[in-house]
């Protein structure tokens, strides 16, 4: 199996974007790239493997916004 | 390009609500530490931009921020008046038997209030006068 290459990782401060929201960010994002969740005391790193179409670049970008509406939706 | 923001003058509430604002035109990225006293905004506009670009969106962003944390003051200070009002409304919307006490379920026979009774019934016995002898 050859070994997928990490496109980003996104740094989430815990304090300002909540758990909740970024885990539900993961599922709406899950069909885009595979994704890990680390998490730690005071952040949550996210690591973007294998993105679907070639616009990688956007796509942690993206992920950013997301995790930013759904912290207010969650709020 | 970065924005640093102090949570005392602008609470997160305010930071996150002008973030939300500006989602469809840039990348927003924030961190720091909300608890000391900071958070870094990190701007991206969505579509390429030159730097002479960037200064108004930044300029904007910061407008924005002062206007919603002037909302959410004035909200918080109005926030009794408010919920007076909307219970003022829903309490006028209830119907007339559940505002009277008891809940108009004693029916009219019973006439707790004396309403039905005559007058001879209520006044009907005559004070008897004495004649005082002069």
């Amino acid at each position: 199996m050859a070994r997928k290459k990490s496109l980003s990782v996104v740094r989430f401060n815990t304090k300002i974007y909540k758990r909740e929201a970024i885990k539900k960010t993961l599922s709406a994002y899950s069909s885009l790239a595979d994704f890990i969740l680390r998490e730690r005391r005071d952040y949550i790193d996210v690591e973007i493997w294998n993105p679907v179409s070639q616009s990688g670049n956007i796509l942690a970008d993206e992920f950013s916004n997301y995790a930013l509406g759904m912290v207010k939706k969650c709020r | 390009m970065k924005i640093t923001i102090n949570t005392k003058v602008y609470p997160l509430e305010a930071i996150l609500n002008t973030c939300y604002v500006f989602i469809d035109r840039a990348y927003i990225f924030l961190s720091g530490n909300p608890g000391k006293g900071k958070v870094e905004i990190s701007i991206k506009g969505k579509n390429k931009i030159s730097s002479k670009q960037k200064e108004p969106l930044v300029s904007e962003f910061k407008n924005e921020l002062l206007h919603c944390a002037l909302r959410q003051q004035v909200s918080r200070n109005n926030k009794k008046i408010r919920e007076y009002i909307i219970g003022r409304a829903l309490f006028s919307m209830l119907p007339v038997a559940e505002l009277t006490a008891g809940g108009g379920q004693e029916g009219y026979q019973k006439d707790s209030l004396g309403i039905a009774s005559t007058w001879e019934e209520k006044y009907g016995k005559k004070k008897k006068f004495v004649r005082s002898k002069v």
